[in-house]
């Protein structure tokens, strides 16, 4: 029986099993039983047809998927799926030739700078949330630890590194664990700034090397990694840019400005309008002899062959999105701006606030709860970037070298192209892993900094 | 108090500046889609890109070119059988002169050509003229080329033609400008590298001024006395050519034939250089080495440049009469008037009842050729198929055998072989072919290609020959092909006396013309692809989509906001939490399920996976959580069903609600891309989205159809968003608040 009369036939056939049973239980149950038993039952009458689509079209895929992944089904052998374990995710991060140096000593000097920097951080600048004197001695004790194996990485011998790695990763964690350090940390960006010296000195000056140097040089080596390489990149590019865009707008829009529904309209009809035919028009101004390239010229810029150029792909589909999002973003940020008491504003004039300080002591704080939210949602959406780079490259992911190969992009290749289904299926899954990951670290991030308006 | 006051309104300024500039960044690129859907084919390669088009003018000049009258022209894409219909047509006509537009095609409008002469004279003339220039040519040394072609020139209208545009052809004619004073340049260049050699080896090496020790002092100085003389010559020789190769390379720029001005200034040039012939008995002897190396070929490039001028002034005087008028004006046949042309004409011709029934007479005149050509075939391939009572997988082997044949008249069932080779004569012993109905059938297959041949003529004479508003006399009729070529024929006078009069083209357009030149690349673009039928489907699927998902989202929505259930919290955070799950993970199962259902290009697979939506369920979830309860329990006593309370109470007041989801999920659909490319295969099922991009690899960079298709297929999208945008910005606000 083909499937358009079979599920209608199904969701019939349960609706009248539930109608019947409706109908019987009244005999058995006492009238209060009955309408609590003939709510709940109404209740999952209309809850039937999205519970079989759904059933069918997401909470089946989202399982079988997860099974699939560890299938081997290809356009070989698709009568006999054969379970190959973790081999379809081992196989995405395979590389083709091996790289100068391999991924566990990239994770090794990567992880035991990390942890440096946590124990220089902390005595540098935590030592009042530590009230155990031993405690502050012995991580006084482990920085120095820290700071020689630094400073001499290159003359230990590889399984002391791991070693001391270990000690100062695992005495770490416990404390953290144990909660010996109290409060929050203060002065991020300071911290931010010392994590990234060290970060560069450990680099460039001890040549320690680290995940971001082994990345570089394996995702020649292997298309995932090239896909994630590309679409770290893009998030990286696109995301801080589109959210700085969209608060300035929805900061100027927050102003009494004349005719604020027509600018509004313009500002928002990119997101409405089809991805296609957006990505052609830009496809048609990045044009060599495009109309980006002649403003440029007036400027005096050579030309710039942006879908020629490997090093331009990236940035391209990024300069695409950002004019498509920045109206998106932009309206919700003037819904959580719009959401401020404005008594607020009203006692800071009387305190005689500037307008920098209204916006960094009340506007910033308050919006915060729609940062976070606008700082996942485009995250997610821009690790999902897929119909620009298609449509702008003719189907293909990028000029040459795989240049805009998205992790998207692979999974459609995998699938429909290659039709390897099992790999396919563990690329997505990578996929959801990541944004599932770094949606927690943000909400853990963002719990203890953003301010909820009681 | 007034500083505050000049504060603020700069600070409103800024905030507008900044809003009008972000606007005018945000708009910039559908302006410029806009604008370039506008645009002519030579226009969007334009550089710098220009934010105007032509196609808004009244009136435009065109640019054309005299055009040799057997050149096929732009033909755009045509059929085997018709590329060697046109080709038999070429026949030379001498009365034909051809005019080619180098320019966008002209598809309507007021056509004026502007000669500015139209001079002619007795056809017998011709004789004479050509005479003049055999003369000439014997009479001065002229260079090789130019030789060539003077000799092979006959007393013929045609002959003269071929020789005319050997000469004055824009791509490669002998006078070419940049052609012949390359040539020249390097003749004079040779020269002067022989001056040096010459200077530098053989100068001290010529017997006749070497100094022998015989020589008494008289001689010696005599001989010393020439060798400086010839030496101070060739040193003042080189350094005139090296003026005149300057000069040469000055004027060597821009394309096009060369002019007679620049012409003359270099036969000056060349003839205020002293070509010294010596007399004395020492250098005599050198005078042939000067002029076999130095001399000659500069003499015969001057002749040649001389020429030119001599050809126009005798080609010019030798035409005696002017016509009445020098204008020609016709108004391009629109598509009715061609095809009232071609009907007309079709009942005049010879060409056989049986075909002409077929001619469906509805059809867009375009159209009309392609249906009668593949009727013919159809007709013919049907008969093969009946004749040779073969398979139809063995036709067109068989048509090839037949195409064979037919090209050979004096065929018998006898000598058929010696014409055929090893594999036809295998495969018809094979599959037992015939071999007199293949000969009937190579007979028929002459017949329909001589009716193919009158058809093409036929047509293309019928569509293009225009109703001439004005015009000399002397013209007979004009026509204008494929709207890129103007042929017009003369009555009883040589084309050929109208080769150097070249017309200008301008082009006038009235209201309404000048609005179908706007939106001609519209009317391409929806041409080009079936974007009739993704409009249909887009519209279809994304409304149903939106249909099914607003009625599920109700009932699921009310279930949620007012009813008690066991699990309803369960189900409720399972819903929300599939929408953590990219949609991708879900692409390969539900592909998988799709081809399982056997859905793979249908409608149900574009539309039954997207008619739920959890957002939809969560946003009227939370719509239906502010109406009060009281109304529900009202309802309930008043013995009213859940049912109808909820379409009846719930839904209306829950209007805004609604229609912000139900607008977001059809724009959703709408653009719908990865999923629609990924279960759709052939044409008749894509939607606007994919069609498009399907369109950018079969259109390439003809980025003006390319734009005219973004616009048409966005702007039911835009519209739809300026009138509803109330509701859009409710939505996406409300569903950053949840936050």
């Amino acid at each position: 029986m083909p499937a358009e009369i079979l599920i209608p036939s199904i969701g019939i056939g349960i609706a009248l099993l539930l109608v019947i049973f409706m109908k019987v239980s009244k005999f058995f149950l006492s009238p209060h039983a009955w309408r609590k038993t003939r709510e709940s039952l109404t209740a999952y009458l209309y809850i039937l047809p999205s519970m079989i689509v759904l059933s069918i079209f997401v909470f089946w895929p989202i399982v079988y998927s997860f099974v699939l992944s560890f299938f081997k089904w290809d356009f070989k052998n698709q009568a006999n799926p054969q379970f190959i374990g973790f081999d379809n995710y081992t196989q995405l991060f395979k590389l083709k030739h091996p790289v100068d140096i391999t991924f566990n000593v990239a994770f090794l000097g990567t992880f035991f700078i990390v942890f440096f920097v946590a124990y220089l951080l902390n005595t540098l600048l935590d030592s009042k949330r530590i009230s155990n004197k031993n405690i502050k001695k012995t991580i006084f004790i482990n920085t120095i630890i820290g700071l020689i194996t630094f400073l001499f990485w290159n003359y230990i011998s590889y399984q002391i590194q791991w070693i001391i790695f270990l000690y100062l990763a695992f005495y770490y964690v416990a404390i953290v664990a144990a909660k010996k350090i109290e409060g929050a940390p203060d002065k991020l960006l300071l911290r931010l700034i010392i994590f990234i010296g060290v970060y560069i000195v450990g680099l460039k000056l001890i040549n320690i090397p680290e995940i971001v140097n082994y990345l570089s040089m394996a995702k020649e080596e292997a298309d995932f990694l090239k896909a994630i390489w590309n679409t770290s990149y893009y998030v990286l590019l696109s995301m801080p840019i589109t959210i700085f865009l969209s608060l300035i707008i929805a900061l100027l829009f927050y102003q009494e400005i004349r005719g604020k529904v027509f600018f509004r309209t313009i500002y928002f009809v990119p997101f409405v309008t089809s991805v296609v035919a957006v990505s052609l028009v830009w496809q048609w101004i990045f044009n060599d002899n495009g109309l980006l390239n002649y403003f440029l010229s007036l400027f005096g810029v050579d030309k710039i062959l942006w879908l020629k150029d490997e090093k331009w792909t990236i940035p391209t589909i990024a300069i695409i999105s950002i004019w498509k999002l920045v109206g998106y973003y932009s309206i919700i940020f003037l819904a959580g701006l719009q959401n401020i008491d404005k008594s607020y504003y009203e006692a800071a004039e009387v305190d005689g606030a500037t307008t920098w300080q209204k916006f960094a002591y009340i506007t910033w704080p308050l919006l915060s709860p729609t940062t976070f939210f606008v700082l996942i949602v485009s995250m997610i959406g821009a690790f999902k970037v897929f119909s620009e780079i298609f449509v702008l490259y003719s189907g293909l992911p990028g000029p040459y070298n795989n240049s805009g190969l998205t992790v998207v992009y692979y999974v459609f290749e995998k699938f429909y192209g290659e039709q390897r289904m099992g790999q396919a299926s563990a690329a997505a899954y990578v996929l959801f892993g990541i944004i599932l990951i770094f949606t927690f670290i943000q909400f853990v991030a963002g719990k203890k900094r953003v301010h909820y308006d009681s | 108090m007034s500083w505050n006051k000049f504060w603020s309104t700069m600070s409103t300024l800024i905030v507008y500046l900044l809003v009008i500039g972000g606007a005018i960044i945000m708009i910039m690129p559908f302006a410029w889609m806009v604008v370039t859907s506008f645009k002519t084919g030579s226009e969007i390669a334009q550089w710098p890109p220009k934010w105007t088009t032509k196609n808004f003018k009244s009136e435009i000049m065109v640019n054309i070119k005299n055009a040799p009258s057997t050149s096929l022209g732009n033909q755009g894409s045509v059929s085997l059988a018709e590329f060697r219909a046109k080709q038999k047509n070429l026949t030379y006509d001498p009365y034909k002169k051809v005019i080619s537009i180098e320019d966008d095609p002209i598809k309507r409008g007021l056509v004026t050509l502007d000669f500015n002469a139209l001079d002619y004279t007795d056809n017998e003339e011709l004789k004479i003229l050509i005479n003049k220039i055999k003369e000439y040519n014997a009479t001065y040394h002229l260079i090789g080329d130019l030789v060539n072609e003077i000799n092979t020139l006959e007393e013929n209208p045609k002959s003269f033609e071929e020789f005319y545009f050997s000469l004055y052809s824009a791509s490669n004619g002998l006078f070419k400008k940049s052609q012949i004073l390359k040539t020249l340049n390097k003749e004079i260049q040779n020269s002067i590298n022989y001056i040096d050699k010459f200077m530098r080896i053989s100068l001290n090496r010529l017997p006749y001024l070497k100094v022998k020790d015989s020589d008494n002092s008289i001689i010696k100085n005599e001989k010393l006395k020439k060798k400086e003389e010839l030496k101070n010559y060739l040193e003042n020789l080189k350094s005139e050519l090296e003026s005149l190769s300057n000069y040469i390379t000055e004027n060597s720029k821009g394309t096009g034939i060369i002019s007679n001005d620049i012409i003359q200034k270099i036969i000056e040039k060349v003839d205020s250089i002293e070509f010294i012939s010596f007399n004395d008995m020492y250098l005599r002897n050198v005078n042939r080495l000067l002029e076999k190396n130095i001399y000659n070929s500069i003499i015969y490039n001057k002749n040649t440049l001389n020429f030119k001028i001599f050809f126009e002034k005798n080609f010019k005087e030798i035409q005696k009469y002017t016509p009445d008028k020098l204008v020609v004006k016709f108004r391009v046949p629109s598509k009715e008037v061609m095809k009232n042309n071609f009907l007309v004409a079709l009942e005049k011709s010879d060409i056989p009842d049986k075909f002409k029934k077929t001619i469906n007479k509805n059809i867009d005149i375009l159209e009309i050729k392609d249906n009668f050509i593949l009727n013919i075939e159809h007709t013919f391939n049907n008969s093969v198929l009946e004749k040779l009572n073969i398979a139809s997988e063995d036709l067109s082997k068989s048509l090839m055998i037949i195409r064979t044949l037919s090209q050979n008249p004096n065929i018998t069932p006898e000598n058929i072989d010696e014409y055929l080779n090893i594999f036809d004569k295998e495969f018809i012993t094979e599959k037992k072919l015939d071999k007199n109905a293949l000969i009937e059938l190579s007979k028929i297959r002459v017949e329909y290609n001589n009716i193919l041949e009158s058809f093409n003529k036929l047509y293309s004479d019928s569509i293009s020959l225009v109703d001439l508003i004005e015009a000399p006399e002397i013209i007979d009729k004009v026509y204008y092909r494929n709207y890129s070529t103007i042929e017009i024929y003369f009555k009883d006078i040589y084309a050929l006396w109208f080769l150097e009069d070249e017309p200008t083209m301008h082009v006038k357009f009235t209201t309404s013309e000048i609005f179908a030149n706007i939106f001609q690349n519209y009317v391409d673009a929806w041409h080009a692809a079936p974007f009739s039928k993704y409009y249909i489907n887009t519209v279809f699927m994304a409304t149903s989509t939106t249909v099914f998902e607003i009625i599920i989202a109700a009932m699921a929505a009310f279930a949620f906001a007012k009813l008690e259930f066991w699990g309803k919290n369960f189900l409720f955070t399972l819903f929300l939490a599939t929408m953590m799950v990219p949609g991708e993970v879900m692409l390969v199962p539900n592909f998988i399920t799709i081809s399982k259902f056997r859905w793979l290009d249908t409608y149900y697979a574009l539309i039954i996976p997207w008619i739920v939506s959890v957002f939809a369920i969560f946003l009227l979830r939370q719509q239906f959580m502010t109406i009060p309860d009281d109304l529900w329990d009202a309802a309930k006593i008043d013995g009213s069903s859940s049912w109808r309370f909820l379409w009846t109470v719930m839904v209306p007041l829950s209007k805004p609600a609604l229609i912000t989801g139900a607008l977001l999920k059809f724009v959703g659909s709408w653009n719908a891309f990865l999923w629609v490319l990924i279960v759709t295969k052939s044409p008749e099922m894509r939607t606007l989205a994919v069609g498009l991009q399907t369109f950018t690899t079969e259109s390439g960079t003809l980025y003006n159809l390319l734009m005219a298709a973004s616009t048409f297929s966005v702007i039911p999208i835009v519209i739809l968003f300026i009138f509803m945008q109330k509701y859009f910005v409710a939505g996406i606000a409300r569903s950053g608040l949840k936050g």
